[in-house]
């Protein structure tokens, strides 16, 4: 296995990420771009997960380095991404929701951040 | 070369190409699509990599769950069928720095890596993966969960207008009025509604006439007898499209169907300047629709159409616009 | 618990509370501050012939108050024979002047803080008299100058009053610096503030010429006097109060204080004898030329101070008391006569009198019997306070004292000379604004209004001697401008003041050969030339002399506007760098904020992409530079 195929496809999936952070004006799309940044960064933990420790074959192991006998810290790491990512979608997607009710839009260019006026919904 | 750089290979070039149609195009839904087959793709890189549960997960919780959200979204915003040509801002400064990043992270990790080898680990089982987050890593996982929670809170508050909301300075003491439902209207559903409305009402003259120039021999009683009931079936009509109609003689007044007035309640948008116009609104309909349709429109229209209904008693209708109506 | 506490409590009490009193015009109010302000000067008079009388032995009280490191503060009293006779005539002046104002300021809205303002100052003045401590000293100094800018500047519609007040503050401020030095130096080199603790050490004598400048500014001595004419623009009852009697003899009384001191320091008493000497005959010649009877009196003021001041540096404190007192009774008599005229006539402008004494003849003589005790004529008061000093400066000429014998010469010269002019300026006053014909009605007409407006007379239609309230406190003066001298040869009151015993001898002729002469000339101008001012006869230097040498002018170019000037850079600085330091910080730290503030706003993509970049930027500045290391 060629590590470097994994890892270049995660590099272009985060420029690809970034390009479309930058890109997009809906809020929605901006958020699909940042889910593909972080499956980038998932993709590099289990990339790494799978290299890393082939080619630290032979060094002496560190007791703090090695906590547990078989570390397989790059998915649990990927894991807890992707929980993050969970959450993240969630919560934004809730702010999206109650920015268009307030905006009946979700374009970013015009969130008014310059406003003193606190807008706040009630009954 | 082995299998696994070939499989590797052609799942990444998936993952890139939908990635790329992710950010290109110009279909909100599309790009939803495409993200799952990136995603997708992505899964496939992971279980080629060993890491089957990561794998398994990133099916379940990102096609499953995370795509699905977004594509809800994109539905709850209105997003319109088919091709959105303002989706996109100038593309330079974008496709510098994403270029930018792309370009410095390929080289930088082809310089690391070269074109090394390395030996595939065995495919990792939940069951080790199971073992390491309930030892090593039980702290991080029980903050993660913390963490879940207060997202779920929040995802909660931020989408229930009632919850922390300060009650309205300017509104009127009658604290007993029940909170607004989560329906709301657009402008756009608005007018769809009222053009839905003006189809019917306009199909109904149609057959009108058409009966008319078949009984053109008919007494004239039957003829009135036969509008009246057409009058009686197009109220229905309307009561179904509008799910609220005020009873006749208290046009104006206060809504006398608890129900109807409840469901038409609007939401209060304090420091907006949304009530205004929502508040001028139905004048301005009523006054644009052609004088033979002013009989389809349901009496009452504005309770109806709940942005543009009564801000409570405190806001009563100019009794004059009722009086034309009838 | 003495009683001696009470000479300067009672009227500091009343003074103070009589500055609480509401200001008005009417009777109702003025009641009550007219009867504060005469309790207060009377019942200090009461207590210190009380004293005087059933004291047998000096009354000395001391409490500690504070230590600061070694040095000691304390608060005491100490009254000596002497201290108790200057007490009696503070208080004897401040009651004729209480009295006597009731009906000089009967219709000024502003009488109630006016009272208070004089008790305050007469409760400062005996509280300078009586302490026994540096510290009461000071506090009374500066008391008395706080009331005597108040007092200058009480006519608020007179032009020239604010400025007399500012220029007789700052000016005396001058000196105060110098007393405060002097006597912070006192109290560090003794350890005390007591007035005997410090008497008891061998003094600097840096510190004594620094209490000879606070010295020359409160009694108007030569560098620092030109404060004192000016100061003519109070009301006359102060003048008669502050300017002539009390506060200015406060100098005088300080260095009497301190005189054992002075004695060992022949450069301070030389120091001394030159200013007295310069400051005799500068007033005297200044006095000469004067149009405003008031300024007359003020220069004369000034001369007389001299003549103490000499007596002390010819080292005859005795002598330089004795004509205290003495000049304090004549003084104060011809400045109330003085008020009386004013109020009878309506100007201060002796050009505009004349002929009054058939119209009030107890001004008349009152003016008389002060004018001849000013120019020591016997058997008057001054007469014999005057030879006392002259007999001293006499002495020192023989050598045997402290200061040096020339400084004898000096004084004694001048003093002689003095004697002469001031027989001259006291006749010409007389002759030239009671005797001859009225000029009231100048050429202008009957409409002028010049002068003071303190009172607001309407003016009568004829001239007349002032009422009761007046008159009475002006008859009083007449009996010590008279006959106080003669106490020299009461021996209670000699031991009191250690005077020697008067013994005329021959020397008594010169003074007197020169008082004919002066007195003499000025009679014979005036009757030669009849309607036409003695002081015509200066010819030129007149102008000089009525501007008192043009000191003010001298002074105002090398002091004043060297000064101003200052403290115009001074200014400037402060505006333009200190200020503009510190609001540019406040400008710059609020543009930069509005500016970042400006960055902030920028649209959420705009912010985004920025951030992206400088990632990028960071990322590849961390990968060139890192592998380069």
């Amino acid at each position: 296995m060629h590590a470097v195929i994994p890892y270049v496809i995660a590099g272009l999936l985060f420029a690809l990420g970034v390009y479309g952070v930058l890109r997009r004006r809906n809020a929605i799309l901006v958020l699909m771009a940042v889910e593909l940044m972080l499956n980038a960064v998932n993709l590099i933990l289990v990339a790494a997960d799978a290299t890393i420790k082939s080619a630290l074959a032979g060094v002496q192991p560190e007791a703090w380095a090695y906590p547990v006998p078989e570390p397989r810290a790059g998915a649990i790491f990927a894991l807890f991404v992707i929980v993050l990512a969970a959450a993240e979608v969630g919560v934004g997607l809730a702010i999206i929701l109650q920015y268009y009710r307030l905006r009946r839009d979700v374009v970013l260019d015009d969130v008014a951040l310059h406003e003193h006026d606190h807008e706040r919904v009630s009954g | 070369m082995t299998v696994a750089d070939a499989l590797m290979l052609a799942l990444g070039a998936i993952a890139v190409g939908s990635a790329v149609f992710v950010v290109t195009s110009a279909h909100l839904v599309r790009a939803g699509f495409y993200l799952v087959v990136s995603l997708g793709a992505t899964a496939g890189l992971y279980l080629v990599l060993g890491a089957e549960l990561v794998a398994w997960v990133q099916i379940l919780v990102y096609v499953g769950a995370v795509v699905v959200l977004l594509l809800f979204a994109v539905m709850l915003t209105r997003a319109p069928i088919g091709p959105s040509p303002d989706l996109d801002r100038p593309a330079l400064p974008a496709a510098l720095v994403g270029g930018g990043v792309g370009l410095g992270l390929t080289v930088l990790l082809i310089d690391a890596f070269r074109w090394t080898e390395f030996e595939l680990p065995p495919a990792g089982t939940g069951r080790r993966v199971g073992e390491q987050i309930f030892g090593a890593w039980v702290l991080p996982f029980e903050v993660l969960s913390i963490l879940l929670l207060a997202a779920l809170v929040g995802a909660i508050v931020l989408s229930r207008p009632d919850i922390g909301a300060r009650p309205d300075p300017n509104a009127p003491a009658d604290s007993d009025v029940p909170p607004p439902g989560p329906v709301d209207e657009s402008d756009e559903v608005k007018a769809r509604l009222e053009r839905i409305a003006a189809r019917q009402a306009a199909a109904q003259d149609r057959l009108r006439a058409q009966r008319a120039a078949e009984n053109a021999g008919a007494p004239p009683t039957e003829t009135a007898g036969v509008k009246t009931r057409e009058d009686v079936l197009r109220e229905q009509a309307h009561d179904v499209v509008f799910r609220a109609r005020e009873a006749g003689p208290t046009l104006g007044g206060p809504p006398e169907n608890p129900e109807t007035s409840q469901e038409g309640r609007p939401r209060v948008i304090e420091g907006t300047s949304h009530e205004n116009p929502a508040r001028t609104l139905p004048t301005g309909n009523d006054r644009a629709l052609p004088r033979g349709t002013d009989r389809a429109l349901p009496r009452g229209n504005d309770r109806a159409l709940p942005a543009s209904a009564d801000k409570g008693p405190a806001l009563p209708k100019p009794p004059a616009q009722d009086d034309e109506e009838t | 618990m003495n009683a001696a506490v009470l000479i300067p409590a009672v009227p500091l009490l009343l003074g103070l509370a009589g500055l609480l009193l509401p200001p008005g015009d009417d009777t109702q109010r003025r009641r009550p501050a007219a009867t504060l302000g005469i309790a207060g000067a009377a019942v200090s008079l009461l207590v210190t012939l009380g004293v005087l009388l059933f004291a047998t032995k000096p009354v000395e009280l001391s409490a500690h108050w504070v230590s600061l490191g070694d040095i000691d503060l304390t608060l005491g009293i100490s009254v000596g024979h002497a201290a108790l006779y200057v007490a009696l005539a503070v208080a004897t002046v401040a009651l004729f002047v209480q009295i006597y104002s009731v009906a000089y300021l009967h219709d000024d809205p502003r009488y109630a803080p006016y009272a208070a303002q004089i008790s305050l100052f007469t409760g400062a003045m005996l509280l300078v008299v009586t302490s026994g401590d540096l510290i009461g000293v000071v506090v009374g100094w500066e008391i008395m100058g706080a009331c005597s800018y108040l007092l200058i500047g009480h006519d608020r519609r007179l032009p020239e009053a604010p400025a007399a007040a500012v220029k007789a503050f700052v000016v005396t401020r001058v000196g105060d610096i110098g007393f405060l030095l002097g006597v912070a130096f006192l109290i560090v080199d003794a350890g005390s503030s007591r007035l005997a603790d410090v008497l008891a050490q061998p003094p600097h004598t840096a510190a004594l010429l620094l209490i000879l400048a606070g010295v020359a500014g409160k009694s108007a001595q030569f560098p620092l006097h030109t404060w004192l004419p000016d100061a003519m623009a109070g009301p006359t009852p102060i003048s008669a109060l502050i300017h002539a009697a009390t506060m200015v003899a406060a100098g005088v009384y300080v260095v009497f204080r301190l005189y054992p001191l002075f004695e060992q320091s022949p450069a301070a008493l030389a120091v001394l004898g030159v200013m007295a000497a310069i400051t005799i005959l500068l007033g005297a010649f200044s006095a000469m030329a004067q149009d405003d009877l008031k300024r007359v009196l003020a220069w004369s003021t000034v001369s007389q101070i001299g003549y103490m001041t000499g007596a002390l540096a010819v080292g005859s404190p005795a002598a330089a008391l004795f004509h205290l007192l003495t000049h304090a009774a004549f003084k104060a008599l011809l400045f109330l006569a003085a008020g009386a005229v004013i109020h009878a006539v309506g100007t201060n402008y002796l050009s505009r009198m004349g002929g009054l004494r058939e119209h009030m003849p107890v001004t008349f003589w009152a003016f008389v019997a002060g004018l001849g005790a000013l120019a020591g004529l016997p058997p008057l008061a001054g007469f014999w306070s005057k030879e006392n000093v002259l007999t001293a400066a006499a002495h020192a000429t023989e050598g045997g004292e402290t200061a040096p014998v020339w400084v004898g010469w000096v004084v004694w010269i001048a003093a002689l000379f003095a004697v002469g002019i001031t027989a001259w300026y006291a006749t010409r006053l007389l002759l030239w604004g009671f005797l001859g014909h009225s000029r009231a009605h100048g050429a202008d007409g009957p409409d002028w209004e010049v002068g003071f407006d303190d009172a607001r007379y309407t003016r009568p239609a004829a001239p007349h001697d002032p009422p009761g309230a007046m008159r009475w406190p002006i008859l009083l003066l007449v009996i010590p401008s008279v006959l106080l001298g003669l106490a020299a040869y009461a021996p209670g009151f000699r031991t009191a003041l250690e005077l020697d015993e008067p013994h005329l001898s021959v020397a008594v002729v010169l003074p007197l050969i020169l008082l004919a002469a002066g007195a003499t000339a000025a009679w014979w101008l005036w009757r030669a030339v009849p309607g036409v001012d003695p002081a015509m006869a200066l010819g030129r230097t007149r102008p000089l002399l009525a501007a008192g040498f043009r000191l003010d002018d001298i002074q105002n170019r090398l002091l004043v506007r060297p000064v101003r000037a200052l403290a115009r850079a001074v200014l400037t600085v402060d505006t333009r760098v200190v200020d503009a330091a510190v609001e540019g910080t406040g400008t710059t730290t609020s543009r930069v904020g509005a500016a970042l503030a400006y960055a902030h706003r920028i649209p959420l993509p705009a912010a985004a992409a920025a951030v992206l970049a400088g990632a990028l930027l960071l990322g590849a500045v961390a990968v060139l530079f890192g592998a380069a290391a």
